[in-house]
């Protein structure tokens, strides 16, 4: 039976992107409730940097033992222990993701083992990320009163990059293994999830902001109002990325493909969209907007597919260390949503760089800076979210062009619900997620100006850590053992992908990229994250 | 059958492609072509005798499963087209 869209709901119980919100916006009610005094989001189970045995002299500060490598989020499930804590976090994410496949009607045993290998890896992947050689910092071992030692230093980072890297063993060496998790290891539907809880994070910055600082008084309710507005402006700024991408990008792409590189006009096309715009799904729509043979498209989606992942590898690090650097976290951020082409690659990759900014400037400060992690994330994610929202519409608009333009097709409609049918929805969970937890802060929490105001914050902080911090970590983490085991790099050297692969790495290389990060400079250069220890040293003086 | 605003009747129709040939089906007619412009002349002498009445439409909904499994997830919607009949260009 073929798969149409036709009605305004079409696809509501069948797609990834729907039950990315449906997955998102459940935890996201779930957590709500804790303003009514129940926690029944605090069973995840999230980790500890750990060590074997605590040297002599050493204290628990953020470093513990293996004993407590894990922890359920919420005070209210302590109890749980380590494997009660994964064993409910497995339990009610398998129920809740298994329901999903099956929605979207795929093999449900299948998915069913596939969930639970990626589930359990992904755990142990985690586990191995948090050891202190890995993840600590100098200043977390300063914190504890650890002896020197060597670490690389990572913090969360070293998780990812090992969840990723154990993905892309799976997904190159272990082919028949990929094959069969292949039905399980969904990157767009985790990232997705992952972004609608993010859109509780970024609701709950100034949530987190006023209560650090509510021994300041009137001090703490302005920074939570900082924060706030820093939210809003990452989201206007954000816009630029719209701008950038489809007037700057795109005929600056679509010039390379046709001067330098000779290729036809409809791949020129599909092929400026990918680069400029946000990879496959824009491939896909200018494919169907240009009325190409859908193999343009999907030629030119695994190129993008591949490339996502290898400037996932490269970019945070590139950003972390060279440039923008430290000084510039808010543009190196919103720099990567304009740069990484997939949801998935990008959202992943701006947490990463999240990891190793934070980590970076807390090294380099001597502990003096610490900032609030999820900022940098948000700023990447903000300009993406920007740029996918928009993609309906111009491709609407490039079909009109070159039906009527190009093709001179009279007689041959566009319909405008095409608009609708290309919108990414997750997005309408991402906002729903912030916008309320913003209106719990400005409204009922009346910003922690009062202390009823106070008491609603701290009791909607109880929900919202556990799916911000512990949901969004670990849909983060599949995404990344998701998308290696999903990525055969063989692939890219098997297809005749041609001149293509050379626009691509041309386009990004000298062109995407460094303009990226000039434009993100011009709009968000300035913007700075609230230092989070001096407010907490603030409050304790 | 059913007819919209502006009085014309409208026909709807599935618009597939198996990897060389856009294929146009529904219950009682199904044509195929190399080109979308080749399928749309072989789509207008099919309905030749409905379009000689009055002129009509035809909506074409897109098969999403002409796009891989792998990709649906990015983007789950092809293109719809509405095409006027007898043709105009």
């Amino acid at each position: 039976m073929a798969k149409t869209q036709r009605a305004w709901y079409s696809g509501m119980a069948t797609t990834e992107d729907w039950w990315a919100v449906w997955l998102g916006l459940t935890f996201f009610a779930l957590g709500l409730l804790s303003m009514t005094g129940v926690d029944l989001v605090g069973w995840v189970a999230y980790p500890r940097m750990w060590v074997m045995n605590l040297p002599d002299g050493a204290v628990v500060k953020k470093i513990s033992t293996i004993d407590k490598s894990f922890h359920a989020y919420g005070a209210a499930y302590k109890g749980l222990g380590i494997f009660g804590s994964i064993f409910v976090t497995y339990i009610v994410f398998t129920i809740a993701t298994v329901v999903g496949a099956y929605f979207q009607k795929w093999e449900v045993k299948r998915f069913f083992i596939g969930w639970t290998v990626i589930f359990f890896l992904t755990y142990l992947v985690w586990f191995i990320g948090h050891n202190a050689f890995f993840a600590a910092s100098i200043v977390d071992l300063k914190k504890g009163h650890f002896p020197d030692m060597v670490t690389l230093s990572l913090g969360g980072g070293a998780s990812f990059i090992l969840a990723l890297l154990v993905g892309l063993i799976i997904g190159n060496f272990f082919k028949p293994l990929a094959n069969y998790l292949s039905v399980a290891a969904k990157p767009e539907w985790f990232i997705k999830t992952a972004i609608v809880f993010l859109g509780v994070k970024v609701g709950y910055l100034p949530i987190k902001a006023v209560l650090t600082g509510s021994k300041l008084g009137a001090k703490g309710a302005e920074i939570g109002h900082q924060m706030a507005n820093l939210t809003l402006d990452l989201f206007i700024a954000g816009a630029a990325a719209t701008i950038v991408a489809y007037l700057i990008f795109w005929p600056g792409v679509y010039s390379i493909s046709r001067l330098l590189f000779k290729l036809p006009r409809k791949t020129a096309a599909v092929l400026a969209s990918a680069i400029s715009i946000c990879g496959v799904s824009a491939a896909v729509a200018t494919g169907g907007a240009v009325r190409a043979k859908p193999v343009v498209s999907i030629m030119v989606s695994a190129l993008v597919v591949v490339y996502a992942v290898i400037e996932l590898v490269v970019l945070p690090g590139v950003f972390t260390h060279v440039w923008p650097g430290p000084n510039d976290p808010l543009v190196a951020g919103a720099a990567m949503g304009m740069a990484v082409k997939t949801d998935g690659a990008d959202a992943a990759a701006g947490e990463l760089l999240d990891e190793f900014m934070r980590t970076k400037i807390e090294q380099d400060s001597g502990g003096k800076t610490v900032w609030m992690s999820g900022v940098i994330t948000t700023s990447a994610v903000m300009t993406k979210i920007w740029i996918d929202m928009f993609i309906g519409l111009w491709a609407f608009i490039l079909a009109i062009v070159w039906v009527y333009k190009i093709e001179k097709h009279e007689g041959d409609k566009v319909p405008f619900s095409e608009v609708w049918f290309r919108f990414p929805k997750f997005v309408l969970g991402y906002f729903a997620a912030w916008f309320v937890y913003l209106g719990i802060f400005f409204g009922p929490g009346q910003a922690g100006a009062t202390s009823d105001g106070l008491a609603l914050l701290k009791a909607a902080k109880v929900g919202a850590v556990s799916v911000e911090g512990g949901m969004r970590k670990l849909f983060f983490m599949l995404t990344f053992m998701s998308l290696g085991i999903i990525t055969d790099f063989k692939k890219l050297a098997e297809a005749q992908f041609g001149k293509m692969v050379w626009v691509y790495f041309v386009a990004l290389t000298f062109f995407i990229i460094p303009v990226a990060i000039i434009v993100a400079y011009l709009f968000h250069h300035g913007m700075e994250i609230p230092n989070m220890a001096a407010l907490a040293g603030a409050a304790i003086n | 059958m059913r007819y919209v605003s502006q009085k014309k009747k409208m026909i709807e129709m599935v618009l597939g492609h198996d990897g060389k040939y856009w294929i146009l089906s529904n219950d009682t007619l199904t044509i195929s072509a190399e080109s979308l412009d080749e399928l749309d002349v072989k789509l207008e002498s099919a309905l030749q005798p409905q379009w000689m009445e009055e002129p009509i439409e035809v909506f074409m909904t897109s098969d999403n499963e002409m796009i891989p499994d792998w990709i649906r997830p990015y983007m789950n919607h092809y293109f719809n087209r509405i095409l006027e009949l007898p043709l105009r260009y």
